[in-house]
């Protein structure tokens, strides 16, 4: 067929498929090879498609996927998931052949935990459906889902309207069932991974490029009890913006937070929905605003005028008008009121004048309107698209202009700021331009693209937001990672689709060859790490051999010179007892603080200042880090990210794992790697995590950029006493999932009763008291007394000698009461709405063990607290990890899915055992700290 | 030739086609056949591009085989589409040209066959049911009743009693007006609509439309009165008799006061065409009921409509399931289904779960 550029596969391949799918669920006809040959990139929609599969199939289990990708690594072919095909950047098309894989079957919500707000779904349930069987009840994602499938928005990390309050989609994702060719892997995560990087967050984002997501445990909400809209005029940009700033700041989490420029202003207000598409459509109706345009000119008119967008876009800069900032907040009742009153008063002090409420309720119901009008655009001869970046806040503005300058004499551009965060927020672009017909409509499209991804790398914004990278922005990606991030994608992508079968052609194409291991330590240090890094830099303690870097520069050519001379190098970022001979780094002279950003809120650091320095610090700024992890505070920042202890105990300020949002660092043969500093970003996995939690053995943390919030105005800690744990427990998890996010929160045995401690923290007393309402109603109907709070009994307990076991809600009886029973004292901290920490102290090995027992038979996670405990079997390891729960042949024979997965990503990365030559996996030993 | 005869909406097909090039595609989330078939080349956009493709002579008749009837004609698509782009009518202009080519396959031409040996899908005559239904409820045929019971031929053919027993309420509910003629055992052409033989549904619709002239039609399936009242026009057939729906009809006799209680929780589930059809009263529910009601939005659309279970009969009985478990999910203990086509088609895969006739509720109570 002239249709579809590539011949369908041959009849020996579909016998092949069939054999795993059935003949029914295999077909290489044309109308199928059709269907599947493009998403939802508009490119593609100008003219004949220009990728095709040679046959589709729509696998039913997990087993079948993993047998599939296994047929395809043997055969050579290579395979694209597929969900329903709604991204918008080309990542689901076929552009090197091969499979399609639909896994539309693969549509059973497997679970759902109303008391642990989570439901495990399988990839290919439509988002919306399962956000209708959630509200039968009364639950709901909270994200703003219209199109897609589980897995697919996972594999591109989307984002939504609503991701200022319940964050990307990804950051929904409790755990994933991922298959890669040959194996069915159940990967865990929660508040905080333990020993290894956090996988899920590789896989969000890897665009099928890793393997198949098969399946999803996704955090749920309550369907708020009340929904308040409210709208703010301003009188430019810079004000609203700064107004937005000024929200978030306050600890404000708005549902959805838009800032419309002022053509799209003057569009909600004419009862359209102020997005770009409609807007130009209604010019082509002739309804332009302003009286020459409303009036005089016709449609061929205003058409002619696209192909002169510079004046278009000076015409529309002339029409200066007032723009608008919707902002509509949800939850209970009594919160949701108080954050918008507070909302207003803040937007008041920055210049904001009431406008009608009813304009975020017209956006609101009609967000969707606009991507319809797309259509009737392309038939014209003229291509919308939009392009989403995400920014600081001090880059914002700089962004918007440089993106609206590159296209001014290409495409008539529309702007709009949303989804704010604390340190930043999205930049949605909606540009409109005529293209030509033919191969040279593309051509022109893409071009149009990589100026304005161009404009955007410049500027400082991240290329993607919130949908992906697919085709579209993959030329930019070497730019956004650099040298090192892409050897990390490809060393991920080598780790777990070595023969390279799975959806080629995106992300980066893995050229990695592992290594031979060239460990060959003799003793006696080369002359020529002396020479790197200078001898005064150089000392001989004992045995040990110490070198201290005083930059990055230093810290690179020892790595390059320890690499191929077999040298191991250990740093307070170890996580394992290093090996014989090896140099020790001291990390010291990292030690600056070099930029405190108080309009974005984060500071970068560098990888030896201390946490309880740097908070210090921080005070005299007004600002903290929160009440971050016991553990982490006499550390440094790179030994407390290496091992994952970078998290806060309390809500109040966002998840418990997100302070870390740019990172720099060393692979091991010395690479530099970095990651931008932006709020969210959609431009593949999530590769700083290869560091944070990584042990130190994928690199070395040289600098980070972490989140910091203002010191709370308003504080208090308020404690409860309960008969039972269940009463008390019962009352912790209604005042979470009703919205209250407190600083910090313990539930523990006091004498003959059980107290539950808050510290509410806030920055208006109206907030602070809406919170406290909360937590007394929810405290008074579990039946708690109040009691005046012990201070700091919120935050209190020894962390030194204890293990820390995640738990789901409904467990955390059980868990603590056999803690409790069999290993020492117990306590719940570390709660949030959906999962708690159970702590127990233990005094002795053996004790240690019986606890790591309790969280295994109890399915809890051990997140801390294990290392010293030995010798750990692989068995155990595996269990702790979050268990199997796939048929038992699939499943690696002998190590846990992370170890394995880690030290083969280590293989690739550090070939020659720089950093992560383990001397055996049973001992560990913490270096101090 | 089949063009002359098509109107308006024929001429805008290109325009038509042209609104699913570039759309968010929210009717992929919305159509019930995508979504029991779990196929994307079924997708209500993606069914609408290859129209195009065969409109424009890109896809030949051979290469899209059966796959623009994979579709129930529920309309959730259109509902779904911020156009509200009638998806099942441009499938017909898509079915009528492979028609053309004589590539349909082998059940459409079937139906189309069965039309032209006794005008209406099941290629026998209706006669004999309908005088059955006479014979029971002792009533004859009248030439012109001042409103006529027009069964369909699903009510007909398959579950003639529902017949009596509509005839039985309304002679309950004191309604002498409502009677039978010659006419009530025709088919409204819906079949020939969906399988894409316009020339033939146009003849039809022309005979139908002359038959019924001025009377008030009472239709038992919401299909037939979709097809009179909307698909009629859309050949060029104005029809000058009115429709009203069995139930609707039924549900405004009945004597005020609630149902007797019989302790069952009852949903009542309205089939796809039942929205569709213009100038409804509100709200169609029977006076002082308690019962649930259940549109496709809840419970989805069951797959009885289109040529869905002839074509693809998987995909129309997984939606059957898909509406009975639904009703089981919600703790139902039966289903009131006023579509007799609906009806027909969810008992046969009920697997025991209660599937009722209102009117043979009412009768019985």
């Amino acid at each position: 067929m002239s249709l579809l550029p590539r011949p369908p596969a041959p009849a020996s391949l579909v016998v092949d498929l069939a054999r795993i799918v059935g003949a029914r669920n295999v077909s290489n006809r044309d109308v199928d090879r059709l269907a599947y040959a493009r998403d939802g990139w508009v490119r593609d929609r100008l003219g004949d498609p220009e990728a095709a599969p040679a046959a589709v199939v729509w696998p039913e289990s997990p087993a079948e996927v993993s047998r599939l990708l296994m047929w395809a690594e043997r055969a050579g072919v290579p395979v694209v998931p597929w969900g329903t095909g709604s991204g918008r950047c080309g990542a689901a098309r076929p552009s090197r052949g091969g499979v399609v894989m639909d896994l539309k079957r693969l549509g059973a919500v497997r679970r759902l935990d109303e008391a642990s707000l989570r439901c495990e779904a399988e990839a290919g349930v439509p988002l919306t459906h399962l956000e209708r069987r959630l509200h039968r009840h009364g639950l709901t994602l909270g994200h703003d889902v219209h199109s897609g499938t589980v897995g697919g928005w996972i594999a591109s990390r989307r984002g939504d309207a609503c991701s200022s309050k319940y964050g990307m989609f990804e950051e929904s994702v409790f755990g994933l069932e991922v298959v890669t060719p040959g194996l069915v892997r159940r990967l865990f995560g929660g508040p905080r991974p333990f020993d290894f990087p956090d996988f899920n967050t590789f896989f969000a984002g890897s665009e099928g490029t890793l393997g198949v997501i098969t399946s999803a445990e996704l955090r749920v909400r309550r369907v708020p009890a009340s929904r308040q809209f409210t709208a703010v005029r301003f009188a430019s940009i810079d004000e609203g913006a700064e107004a937005a700033r000024e929200l978030l700041r306050a600890g404000l989490t708005p549902a959805v937070a838009r800032l419309l420029d002022p053509v799209s202003t003057w569009l909600l207000r004419q009862g359209s929905t102020g997005e770009g598409e409609r807007w130009l459509e209604r010019w082509l109706e002739g309804q332009l605003p302003g009286p020459a345009w409303g009036t005089g000119l016709l449609k061929r008119a205003a058409r002619g005028a696209l192909s002169a967008p510079s004046m278009v876009n000076r015409t529309l800069a002339s029409l200066a008008g007032d723009v608008v900032l919707l902002l509509v907040f949800e939850g209970a009742t009594g919160l949701a009121s108080a954050e918008r009153r507070r909302a207003e008063e803040i937007c008041a002090t920055r210049g904001g004048k009431r406008a009608e409420p009813s304009l975020a309720e017209t956006w609101w119901a009609g967000r969707r309107a606009a991507e319809f009008e797309q259509a009737k655009l392309l038939t014209s001869g003229m291509i919308v698209d939009r392009l989403e970046t995400a920014t600081t806040w001090d880059r914002v503005l700089p962004v918007l202009r440089s993106v609206r300058r590159t296209l001014a004499r290409e495409a008539v551009v529309l702007a709009q700021l949303g989804e704010p965060r604390a340190q930043g927020c999205a930049v949605h672009f909606t540009f409109g331009l005529r293209v030509p017909p033919g191969s040279q409509g593309r051509e022109r499209y893409d071009l149009v693209w990589r100026h304005a991804l161009h404009a955007v790398h410049e500027a400082g914004g991240a290329i993607g937001f919130d949908a992906g990278v697919g085709e579209l922005k993959r030329p930019l990606l070497e730019r956004e990672w650099g040298l090192g991030g892409m050897r990390v994608l490809r060393a991920l992508q080598a780790t777990f689709d070595p023969h390279h079968v799975m959806n080629p052609g995106k992300l980066a194409d893995p050229e990695l060859r592992r290594a031979d291991r060239r460990w060959t330590a003799e003793g006696g240090l080369p002359r020529q790490i002396s020479a790197a890094v200078g001898e005064k830099n150089l000392y001989v303690r004992g045995n040990r051999t110490i070198v201290r870097p005083p930059d990055e520069r230093a810290l690179a050519s020892l790595l390059r010179v320890a690499g191929p001379r077999g040298v191991p190098v250990s740093s307070d970022q170890t996580g394992y007892r290093p090996r014989l001979g090896a140099v020790h780094l001291d990390m010291s002279r990292f030690e600056g603080v070099r930029r405190l950003s108080e309009t974005a809120l984060f500071v970068e650091v560098e990888a030896g200042v201390v946490v309880s320095r740097l908070e210090r610090l921080l005070r005299q700024h007004g600002l903290t880090l929160g009440p971050v992890h016991p553990r982490a505070l006499p550390r440094s920042v790179g030994s407390g990210l290496s091992r994952n202890l970078l998290v806060r105990r309390g809500t109040a300020w966002g998840e418990l794992r997100d302070l870390c949002i740019g990172l720099r660092g060393l692979l091991a043969d010395g690479t530099p790697f970095e990651t931008r500093t932006v709020p969210a970003s959609s431009t593949g996995p999530r590769l700083d995590r290869a560091f944070v939690g990584g042990h130190g053995r994928l690199g070395i943390i040289t600098k980070a950029s972490l989140r910091v919030a203002v010191l709370p105005a308003v504080r208090s800690e308020v404690a409860f006493r309960f008969d039972g744990w269940s009463q008390a427990l019962t009352a912790g998890r209604r005042i979470l999932q009703r919205g209250v996010r407190p600083a910090a929160g313990r539930i523990f045995g006091a004498g003959s009763g059980v107290v539950l401690a808050l510290r509410l923290v806030a920055e208006s007393e109206g907030l602070h008291a809406a919170q406290a309402a909360v937590v007394d109603s929810a405290c008074a109907a579990a039946g708690g007394q109040r009691q005046p709070p012990e201070p700091g009994s919120a935050e209190g307990g020894r962390f030194d000698v204890v293990v820390e076991v995640t738990q789901r809600w409904q467990a955390a009886e059980a868990t603590r009461e056999r803690l409790a029973r069999e290993v020492g004292e117990c306590w719940i901290d570390f709660m949030t709405p959906e999962v708690i920490t159970a702590v127990t102290r233990v005094d002795s090995r053996e004790a240690r063990a019986r606890a790591v027992q309790v969280a295994v038979e109890l399915e809890g996670r051990v997140v801390a607290g294990r290392r010293s405990f030995s010798p750990i079997d692989a068995e155990s390891y595996a269990v702790a990890a979050g268990g199997y729960g796939c048929s038992p042949s699939l499943l690696e024979p002998e190590s846990g899915p992370y170890v394995d997965a880690t030290d083969k990503l280590a293989g690739f990365l550090d070939p020659g055992e720089v950093l992560s030559a383990r001397p055996e996996r049973s001992v560990r030993t913490e270096p101090s700290p | 030739m089949a063009s002359r005869q098509l109107v308006v909406w024929q001429a805008d097909e290109e325009r038509r086609h042209g609104l699913c090039e570039a759309c968010p595609s929210l009717c992929r989330d919305a159509c019930p056949v995508a979504d029991a078939e779990a196929r994307e080349t079924v997708a209500p956009q993606r069914l609408v591009s290859q129209a195009r493709w065969l409109a424009g002579g890109r896809l030949s008749a051979e290469d899209l085989g059966d796959t623009p009837w994979h579709c129930s004609d529920c309309g959730a698509c259109t509902d779904a589409c911020h156009h509200g782009q009638d998806v099942p009518s441009v499938l017909v202009l898509a079915r009528h040209r492979i028609l053309e080519q004589r590539s349909a396959p082998e059940s459409v031409r079937e139906v189309c066959g069965n039309f032209a040996v006794e005008a209406n899908p099941y290629g026998r005559s209706l006669m004999a049911p309908l005088e059955s239904v006479c014979g029971r409820t002792q009533r004859s045929l009248h030439r012109q009743p001042t409103a006529l019971l027009f069964p369909g031929c699903v009510a007909l053919a398959e579950d003639v009693d529902s017949v009596e027993q509509t005839t039985r309420a309304a002679s309950l509910f004191g309604d002498p007006d409502l009677g039978l003629s010659p006419w009530s055992a025709a088919c409204c052409g819906a079949p020939l609509w969906w399988a894409g033989d316009l020339d033939g549904f146009r003849a039809h619709a022309s005979r139908v439309a002359h038959g019924l002239q001025r009377s008030q039609v009472v239709v038992m399936d919401p299909a037939c009165a979709l097809t009179m009242t909307r698909r009629y026009a859309q050949v060029g057939i104005e029809p000058d008799f009115s429709v009203e729906l069995a139930f609707d009809r039924l549900a405004r006799l009945q004597p005020a006061g609630p149902e007797p209680h019989t302790g069952a929780r009852l949903g009542t589930f309205e089939g796809c065409a039942e929205h569709r059809v213009p100038n409804r009263p509100e709200p169609p529910s029977p006076s002082g009921s308690t019962r649930e009601s259940l549109g496709p939005q809840t419970l989805g659309c069951c797959g009885a409509g289109g040529l869905l279970p002839q074509i693809a009969p998987e995909a129309a009985e997984a939606m059957a399931d898909r509406v009975v478990d639904g009703a089981r999910e919600r703790g139902l203990d039966g289903l009131v289904v006023p579509s007799v086509r609906c009806r027909h088609h969810l008992r046969s895969r009920s697997r025991g779960f209660p599937v009722l006739d209102p009117a043979d509720l009412w009768v019985r109570a």
